[in-house]
């Protein structure tokens, strides 16, 4: 498909969600999974501020945990805090190159295949509340192209995550914060939790609570709840299920 | 790895037990160090019942528990809304349009009573959530930035330290000091799901758990959480300390 069909597609598929009653990891999880496929990089994370020195994972285009690792280790050093820190695009076409920069960071990277990486800044207003990764396998930057819609990705993460109200008022956008991180957290140990009553994956749990609420038109959030709460019992056939 | 989050969590418990002054740390020192380090006249600590109510476990003065309980009363303001929504909520300004719109029977009852700004913080872990601490300031004023993140830390020191009184495991009396334990991370809320699981409990008593044997073994918690994901170690009720599993 060409870059243009699919950018309108993908439009019109994260503006049907922002209108409906959304659910915040959903969306941006469905916004990560799109920049993998509109802007041709091998995968995508979002880190956001928790508001006390640190950058937290909220979605990421595969659950693999290996790649979580990977963004849960540019909360400590890499392109994604420095993004964080300068409110700028931090471009790394070849990360072999900076292993001085950041030693821990492009070791982990390299170990799991990938070559490239740029960090794209979540602004509002004068503040930086997260920041967009994008990682390539192979070594190359982002065309001044692609690197405008990369940064539209994140202006739409920025504004689907916080709402158009908390965009205005300071309180409101701690708030909101704090709700997508904590949602992220809840989510987690509903995975952990559905993993062990299966003996499957923590992967495999995510992918079988996602299918359950696409299949049944619930939110990811209230299906996670009901999983901790012992509401919803996901067979075997569920969680074998391929996501769609 | 020390990280600037490290720190600040390390500056609270400083504050925490330097209030507690050699007795067991509780809600109430949480309370008095908070206020102090986020430039607040008082601070309250509140707890669901577990009928929705809420009930108030430590206040640092007649202001604070009078915020308290006429948010238990009236059934609104921020404490209310930050238990309601899982976030922070702030209001530095009672007496402005914006929060008397927003509650308006609390925001005049609080400036009555001598608050003109409360601000109220969840003590949540995802699906954890025990109450809410609320700290008030008799003259309005925004939290400034590192305010905002001194408070936000001693909501979830606040979080441990009930958590651990509430749980206590055996050979763990003393509440382990907060923030020497690692980053929470992906990997420590999947492995408390995990926990809860073993031990057919809840995953408060799961999160007191892991965090009781990272302390005994003297590792972070998310090490301990890898061993748990990678089924290397269980939790069992007859051994609440984890045991090695026979693979």
């Amino acid at each position: 498909m060409p870059r243009e069909e699919l950018l309108a597609q993908v439009f019109v598929e994260l503006a049907d969600t922002l209108v409906a009653d959304f659910d915040v990891i959903e969306f941006l999880h469905l916004l990560t999974e799109r920049c993998v496929q509109v802007l041709e990089v091998d995968a995508a994370g979002l880190l956001l501020t928790d508001q006390a020195d640190r950058l937290q994972l909220v979605a990421a285009s595969s659950e693999q945990s290996r790649l979580l690792e990977l963004f849960q280790l540019e909360a400590e050093q890499g392109p994604c805090l420095d993004a964080y820190a300068t409110g700028t695009l931090v471009a790394v076409p070849d990360l072999a190159a900076e292993t001085g920069r950041w030693p821990r960071f492009a070791a982990a990277a390299h170990e799991r295949g990938f070559a490239a990486v740029h960090a794209l800044p979540m602004r509002l207003r004068d503040q930086v509340i997260g920041a967009l990764n994008l990682f390539g396998t192979a070594p190359g930057g982002l065309d001044a192209s692609t690197a405008t819609l990369g940064q539209a990705f994140a202006d739409v993460a920025t504004i689907g995550l916080i709402g158009e109200r908390a965009a205005r008022e300071q309180a409101l956008l701690s708030q909101q914060l704090q709700i997508a991180l904590n949602t992220r957290v809840l989510i987690e140990q509903a995975k952990g939790m559905l993993a062990e009553r299966g003996s499957g994956s923590v992967e495999e749990a995510f992918a079988a609570m996602r299918a359950y609420a696409r299949n049944n038109n619930r939110k990811l959030t209230d299906v996670a709840t009901g999983v901790i709460n012992g509401d919803i019992l996901l067979h075997e056939s569920a969680r074998t299920r391929p996501p769609s | 790895m020390a990280t600037k989050g490290g720190d600040r969590a390390a500056r609270a418990w400083a504050l925490i037990t330097g209030c507690a002054a050699g007795r067991p740390v509780a809600a109430e020192h949480v309370c008095w160090a908070a206020g102090k380090a986020v430039g607040a006249d008082g601070a309250a600590l509140s707890l669901s019942t577990g009928t929705g109510a809420q009930a108030l476990v430590f206040a640092t003065d007649e202001i604070a528990a009078g915020v308290e309980e006429l948010q238990f009363s009236l059934g609104e303001g921020p404490g209310v809304d930050a238990w309601t929504y899982g976030g922070a909520s702030l209001a530095e300004d009672l007496e402005s349009a914006d929060t008397a719109a927003r509650w308006p029977f609390f925001a005049p009852a609080a400036v009555a009573a001598g608050a003109c700004a409360v601000f109220a913080f969840p003590l949540q872990a995802g699906a954890i959530r025990l109450g809410t601490l609320d700290l008030y300031r008799a003259k309005a004023g925004l939290l400034s930035t590192e305010q905002l993140a001194d408070a936000l830390t001693f909501a979830d020191a606040a979080l441990e330290v009930m958590l651990h009184s509430a749980h206590r495991g055996p050979g763990s009396s003393e509440v382990q000091p907060f923030g020497e334990l690692g980053e929470m991370r992906a990997e420590v809320y999947q492995a408390i799901g995990m926990v809860a699981v073993q031990l057919d409990a809840g995953l408060d008593v799961a999160f007191v758990r892991l965090r009781a044997r990272a302390f005994t073994d003297g590792v972070e918690v998310a090490d301990i959480a890898r061993r748990v994901l990678s089924r290397d170690l269980r939790f069992g009720p007859e051994d609440p300390a984890g045991f090695h599993a026979d693979t």
